[in-house]
């Protein structure tokens, strides 16, 4: 970490900021787990020190299934607030992880890139929030369907996300 | 130690950008990629069953990042070309070590990290350039790279990376190494005033003691047919009535071998401007030497005892030669102690040195085997001079435990034993040199410009002198 260029660690920083807000965010929204946040936070410690490991996904993971277990169901403008907040932190968790181990760690990242992953990333989070919009407002609504035709619908889109997923997995294709 | 002189720029030409060595690799995806893929999948497929909005919402940003990661990413390999600038410095000179991306659609960040290298010093000094590509031209990230010692180093090897948008493909080859850079040494500043003993060669600029045409002045003789006119001196003709000519010494080139003691390297090497180890001394005077002799038209031979699959550069003059001989010492490693180099080096003593050459042979006087060459050759009537090239702070009884160090690497278990025991290696050194000086082999100290003056002159005169050799 001594050797390590300050913009590396202000990125490193923002993920410890962005785990540890999420934390505190899930105790803000009625929920927490003390055992849980014990976890939570010493896994943000090695994700901190190991950005390029599997440590970010599952401490990503883990503060989702830490909101979903413990956080009662949002009601009210105040809770559907902070998942959003939430939501944006976890996006912030993700995306300062992946610029920790993009760039050579002792070297300072450019200007250009850091104002163009801001940029992206503002995009994104606004990105979430008609879908963040949607689910407020249908959370109280009885939608009326078949329930055999609800499960083959879920199937199929964990098909098709699956499609994607094997998609992502393969390298692009080369052309020289 | 002195504060490192700035980096001056080779005098030698770069490697165009174009002729730089080709990389290749492929994309992959990202650890961050798949956590994205992966997680926002999990996320917004569980959360819509199990009716949870929360998980829903939470997924949802990893999911775009990941749809906007696969639909920008790169589709074809990328264009890099990387390696050093210049294969050729000269000590304290610096080169870049340079990768040049030209534009991809889809590759965005380009990160460079170079691996340390011995006697190199780095700008920036944590040897890592990042760069943001543009899209309009090509991208160059570039590390300097300072060599301060000779020798024929690889810099590097490095570690290249270029990324795609959010850092969801990558595309890294392993280890991107480059061709080996060669550090000739930076010759002390060397004159000597003094002309060779004896020149026994073609056209030059050494007084030799066979008559020619030459400047200076030998005799006044009789003429004899084939003289020519503007050689006769007509007081002498006039006053003896008959015709008498100016004769000459001629002007010839002299052969000058240099025989560089690779068996030990001792001392403390810290490149230009710091410590020299006895190697340094050795090469750097050797590369002084040569581009002295060589500069005046003499011819200089070199072979470097004790050194691994270095072959002996034979006599010859110019400017190339010059080229060769410091690359040749750029090349030069010190021996390890085997038996294998002790045989070599029997095997590299074996050379051939024609009558009327004068031999330099620059040694630390630690291997017994050098300095008694030198003996043996002075007693076949060859001209010899030792350079003693062993640093002046190690050739003192009283040493400083940490250049101790450097010469017994166990001084720091036993240090008084080692302190006593280099003390008596000097003591065994003074006296062998004694018996070499006794024996008509001058030793002189390495001092830069002078340092072969008097001995020369010593040497010239005893050459005119009569005296019994052993052939």
């Amino acid at each position: 970490m001594s050797s390590m260029s300050l913009s590396h660690r202000l990125l490193r920083t923002v993920v410890a900021l962005a785990s540890l807000g999420l934390v505190a965010l899930v105790y803000a929204a009625g929920g927490g787990l003390n055992l849980m946040a014990a976890a939570l936070v010493l896994g943000t410690g090695y994700a901190v020190r190991r950005p390029e490991s599997v440590a970010v996904s599952v401490l990503v993971i883990a503060h989702a299934v830490h909101w979903a277990v413990s956080a009662p169901m949002p009601e009210g403008l105040g809770p559907w607030l902070a998942l959003l907040a939430g939501a944006w932190l976890v996006l912030l968790l993700h995306v300062s992880a992946s610029a920790a181990v993009t760039w050579p760690a002792v070297a300072p990242v450019p200007r250009a890139a850091l104002r163009r992953w801001g940029l992206r990333t503002l995009t994104v989070a606004l990105a979430t929030v008609p879908v963040w919009a949607v689910s407020a407002a249908t959370r109280d609504q009885s939608l009326r369907g078949e329930v055999s035709m609800t499960y083959v619908a879920l199937a199929a889109l964990t098909l098709l996300c699956g499609a994607l997923y094997a998609m992502a997995r393969q390298a692009p294709r080369t052309r020289r | 130690m002195t504060a490192p002189a700035a980096p001056t720029v080779p005098t030698v030409p770069a490697v165009p950008a174009a002729d730089l060595r080709p990389v290749r690799a492929t994309w992959r995806p990202t650890p961050a990629h798949t956590r994205a893929t992966v997680a926002g999948l999990f996320l917004v497929v569980f959360g819509v069953m199990v009716r949870r909005p929360e998980l829903l919402v939470l997924g949802t940003p990893l999911l775009v990042v990941s749809l906007w990661s696969f639909t920008s990413r790169p589709e074809r390999e990328p264009v890099v070309a990387a390696g050093p600038r210049h294969l050729t410095l000269r000590e304290g000179q610096a080169t870049r070590w340079v990768a040049e991306v030209q534009p991809q659609r889809g590759a965005e960040d380009v990160g460079l990290a170079l691996m340390g290298t011995p006697h190199t010093e780095f700008d920036p000094a944590s040897r890592a350039v990042a760069a943001s590509m543009d899209g309009t031209g090509p991208t160059s990230v570039a590390v300097a790279c300072r060599s301060v010692r000779w020798g024929r180093r690889e810099l590097g090897p490095a570690v290249l990376g270029i990324s795609s948008a959010f850092g969801a493909y990558r595309w890294a080859p392993d280890v991107v190494a480059s061709q080996p850079v060669t550090t000739v040494p930076l010759p002390d500043h060397f004159s000597a005033r003094v002309p060779v003993p004896r020149p026994d060669g073609l056209v030059g600029q050494n007084r030799s003691h066979h008559p020619g045409d030459g400047g200076e002045f030998a005799d006044i003789r009789q003429f004899r047919f084939g003289d020519r006119l503007r050689r006769v001196h007509w007081p002498v003709s006039i006053r003896t009535g008959q015709l008498h000519v100016t004769a000459t010494h001629a002007d010839q080139d002299s052969e000058v071998i240099l025989l560089v003691d690779a068996m030990h390297d001792i001392g403390a090497s810290q490149g230009v401007g710091g410590r020299s180890s006895s190697l340094d001394n050795s090469v750097r005077a050797a590369g002084a030497i040569a581009e002295h002799y060589l500069r005046t038209g003499d011819r200089v031979g070199l072979h470097v005892l004790g050194a691994r699959e270095l072959p002996a550069l034979d006599s010859a003059a110019g400017r190339n030669h010059l080229r060769r001989v410091l690359d040749t010492l750029a090349r030069a490693t010190s021996a390890d102690g085997t038996v294998a180099d002790e045989k070599r080096l029997r095997g590299q003593l074996r050379h051939r040195v024609p009558a009327g050459a004068l031999v330099i042979v620059l040694t630390p006087a630690i291997s017994r085997d050098v300095l008694g060459h030198a003996l043996a050759l002075s007693r076949r009537g060859i001209s010899v001079i030792t350079i003693d090239t062993l640093p002046p702070e190690l050739a003192s009884g009283t040493i400083e435990p940490q250049l101790l160090e450097t010469v017994l690497p166990q001084a720091t278990e036993s240090p008084e034993a080692s302190s006593l025991a280099w003390r008596i290696r000097l003591l065994e050194r003074e006296h062998e040199m004694l018996r070499a000086r006794e024996a008509g082999v001058p030793i002189v100290p390495w001092s830069g410009p002078g340092t072969l003056d008097i001995v020369l002159r010593d040497l010239g005169r005893r050459s005119r002198a009569p005296r019994v050799v052993s052939r």
